[in-house]
């Protein structure tokens, strides 16, 4: 009989193709919008020579020889750090203005000191101002050196001309370390989660005052239990399978990227698919609402998780991890999304494991409470 | 009025809703709120997160320390591997520092050969090599300086004093771009604006269309085109009512309110939620289950918001992305913010402004020709 049910419920899953439709059109119109919004951001993260116009406003050889001297030669952990131009200034400022073909004109003055001229802050312009600031403050040194130690000046200069260097850089580990790959964690978290909405109807569907379908399943001698169990099963089964085609598409369509062992993503995200399903079993056993404000009440649980585990906004994660950590620990949203986080940045460890547990044992609290819940509700009685 | 109040009671089912849209857009602008953009108006060192772990405790350590903290945010506290990682992955830090025993007495011996400082950085970033850079920097003068006779304590002195001299920089853009709070507030506006509306008006006006319901009204007295009346004057209040919410939020939370670019933007504000009343109506006349409400709501509104420079500016999107984006009202709504922050005028953003309504006229007259369709199917 059991069976029987959970075939009958499978086809009413199956059957729910406008829950299946959108619960798969998350991972694959949000994927795609994503992987074009973010695709080539990291990129600009990464360390390139700086495009600098040099402009020469003066004729003593001996200066600009200096100047391009040092200029040419600095480097950091082997990467050059400026990428030359020399230019008349008309020129350089007109590359300057032009959508910033150069980052920045160094201007190398007469009396041997550099300027340097910016259109905006960031990254690059700091690079080159500790740039001309270090080189104008050795001019400095070295005149200051000349009239208070001047029988230290040699060794000044000496000092100045080697290139020494006081760090040794080391990589972050971890196979994939786009931070915008953690989009991607919170939008298949989302996509779990949402897939709680199979299983929603559960609860009202077999409580004989909630729906007509309850009704006549209350007046079947088949016991209650049965057909939430059947119910969560089937929920269950839809959901792995649109949760699994989701993230088929954005590892394998989409390639993205999402570091650590793929089998172990499937895992995962099975995992999550019956958390949501967990979720959705519970909120549907709660009290007597209607399915709209069960549906309210499930949207907003998983929007405002999602939020927090930082779908819209990706530094949130690490500012509640500051903030007010227990929320981390809690939020399912943000759970899921660490887990792949940790295949991806630290492998299959014990934080992973640790995520692994809290997913287990909050689907089994959620499917007992429900259970629980829409157990031995009675209605009017003579 | 039947309908008119009929709208009402049917979005108070969606209360819960609108109230976690509205908790979520007011925990985003604040958050983001407390984020400077990047001005223009005068040159600053940009600042990153180092986490430091000092093994030395010398005076050189903790000069340079002190040197890297004028322009930097350090961590000094004691921080898993973890948390190490997390930091720097989340961009929370840039760079890791672990200054090795020893350091400062090999420093200080001027050794050609001394002990360096282990970096940890994401791979290849500009920010972690800005941070070395600022280091080798302060290291390397205060060495020399050291060389010319003088003691660290004098050294350290005159390396900070001449490295924090930024009178070399000129800023030479003849476009003063600001980067007051108010710019931060209001770009995000939009994604609360289209989740507010999609959650609460969409799921309503579906639900006046739906066959049953729609087979009944018909049959009533009523005319169809008063009752189409009485659901946009009810739209148009619902929608009137979140835009007042929203500005006077965004206006509290960056502390400014009917300057002259705060109308500006109000209007920008104006303009795209005639925009996404437009988006709404056009989604409503595609026969669409009200239940998909939450679903639609939540693609809509994140990928306008990711494609038209709402949650990442639009500088940084990618080629493709920003292609995609200027056929997005977002996108237009973003760069009229962002021509305010420069100090446009109105006719400046204007064509912002049309564009953005063009967009909303052609989705509209799309969705309607879409309704007619439909209508002439059933019937």
């Amino acid at each position: 009989m059991f069976l029987n049910i959970l075939c009958k419920k499978l086809k009413i899953c199956v059957n729910n193709k406008q829950n299946i439709f959108w619960t798969l059109m998350f991972p694959i119109i949000l994927g795609t919008l994503f992987t074009i919004a973010f695709g080539g951001i990291f990129e600009t993260y990464k360390f390139e020579e700086i495009k600098t116009a040099v402009v020469f406003d003066t004729d003593d050889e001996q200066v600009i020889s200096n100047a391009k001297n040092v200029l040419e030669n600095i480097s950091n952990d082997g990467k050059k750090l400026l990428d030359i131009q020399y230019l008349e200034y008309a020129e350089a400022e007109a590359l300057l203005k032009d959508g910033e073909k150069v980052n920045g004109i160094i201007r190398v003055k007469e009396d041997g000191k550099l300027t340097l001229d910016i259109i905006s802050n960031g990254n690059a312009s700091t690079i080159q101002q500790s740039i001309v600031t270090g080189y104008n403050q050795n001019v400095t040194m070295i005149e200051k050196v000349a009239s208070e130690h001047p029988e230290k000046l040699g060794e000044v200069i000496n000092g100045i001309s080697k290139s020494t260097s006081y760090v040794i850089p080391k990589s972050l580990g971890g196979d994939n370390k786009d931070p915008f790959i953690s989009y991607f964690y919170n939008l298949l978290a989302m996509t779990t989660l949402f897939a709680s909405m199979h299983s929603l109807r559960i609860g009202n569907n077999t409580q004989a005052n909630m729906s007509k379908v309850g009704a006549r399943a209350n007046a079947s001698p088949v016991r209650r239990m049965s057909f939430q169990i059947a119910g969560f099963i089937a929920s269950y089964l839809v959901s792995l399978a649109v949760v699994e085609i989701g993230l088929t598409f954005v590892l394998f369509v989409l390639r993205v990227e999402f570091g650590g062992d793929i089998l172990m993503i499937y895992l995962t995200s099975a995992l999550a698919a019956l958390l949501g399903v967990a979720l959705g079993f519970f909120i549907g056993n709660l009290g007597s609402f209607s399915l709209d404000k069960k549906e309210g009440i499930l949207v907003g649980i998983t929007l405002l998780g999602c939020a927090l585990s930082g779908l819209m906004y990706g530094d949130m994660k690490i500012i509640i991890a500051e903030k007010a950590p227990i929320i981390n620990k809690i939020n399912p949203s943000a759970v899921i999304s660490d887990s792949y986080y940790c295949l991806n940045m630290f492998g299959a460890g014990s934080r992973y494991f640790e995520t692994v547990i809290y997913m287990v044992g909050l689907s089994l609290v959620l499917t007992i409470g429900g259970l629980l819940l829409g157990r031995k509700v009675s209605y009017d009685s003579i | 009025m039947i309908v008119f109040k009929t709208f009402f009671k049917v979005l108070s089912r969606y209360k819960f809703s609108m109230i976690m849209y509205l908790v979520i857009a007011i925990a985003i602008i604040t958050i983001m709120s407390g984020f400077n953009s990047s001005g223009n108006a005068s040159y600053y060192s940009v600042s990153q997160g180092i986490i430091v772990l000092d093994n030395d405790k010398s005076e050189v350590s903790r000069g340079l320390i002190k040197y890297l903290e004028t322009i930097n945010y350090i961590y000094e506290d004691s921080f898993s591997d973890e948390q190490i990682t997390d930091m720097i992955y989340y961009t929370k830090a840039s760079n890791y520092l672990v200054i090795p025993e020893g350091f400062g007495a090999a420093f200080l011996s001027g050794t050609s050969t001394p002990l360096k400082i282990e970096s940890t950085k994401e791979v290849d970033t500009r920010m972690g090599y800005t941070v070395e850079a600022e280091m080798d920097g302060y290291l390397k003068l205060t060495a020399n300086y050291m060389k010319g006779g003088y003691s660290f304590k004098e050294a350290d002195e005159l390396s900070r004093e001449s490295l924090a001299d930024i009178s070399a920089v000129n800023m030479v853009s003849e476009v003063v771009i600001q980067d007051d709070k108010i710019f931060t507030v209001f770009t995000i506006l939009p994604y609360a604006l289209l989740t507010l509306l999609c959650s609460a008006v969409l799921p309503v006006i579906l639900r006046f269309g739906t066959m049953l319901i729609n087979r009944r009204t018909g049959i009533s007295s009523m005319s169809s085109a008063k009752k189409q009346i009485m659901i946009a004057l009810a739209s148009a209040i619902v929608t009137v009512g979140i835009i007042v919410v929203l500005i006077m939020m965004s206006s509290l939370l960056s502390g400014e309110m009917f300057t002259a670019r705060w109308g500006l933007i109000a209007i920008d504000v104006l303009v795209f939620s005639m925009t996404a009343v437009m988006i709404i109506i056009a989604l409503s006349s595609f026969g669409i289950n009200p239940d998909a409400a939450p679903a639609i709501t939540n693609i809509v509104a994140l990928s306008f918001s990711f494609l038209g420079g709402i949650f990442v500016p639009i500088e940084h999107l990618g080629g493709t992305a920003k292609a995609i984006g200027q056929f997005l009202p977002t996108y237009w709504y973003s760069e009229a913010i962002n021509r305010i922050k420069s100090g446009s005028s109105f006719t400046e953003i204007l064509n912002c402004l049309l564009i953005q309504l063009l967009f909303g006229v052609m989705v509209l007259v799309i969705g309607l020709m879409v309704g007619k369709h439909n209508v002439k199917k059933t019937a």
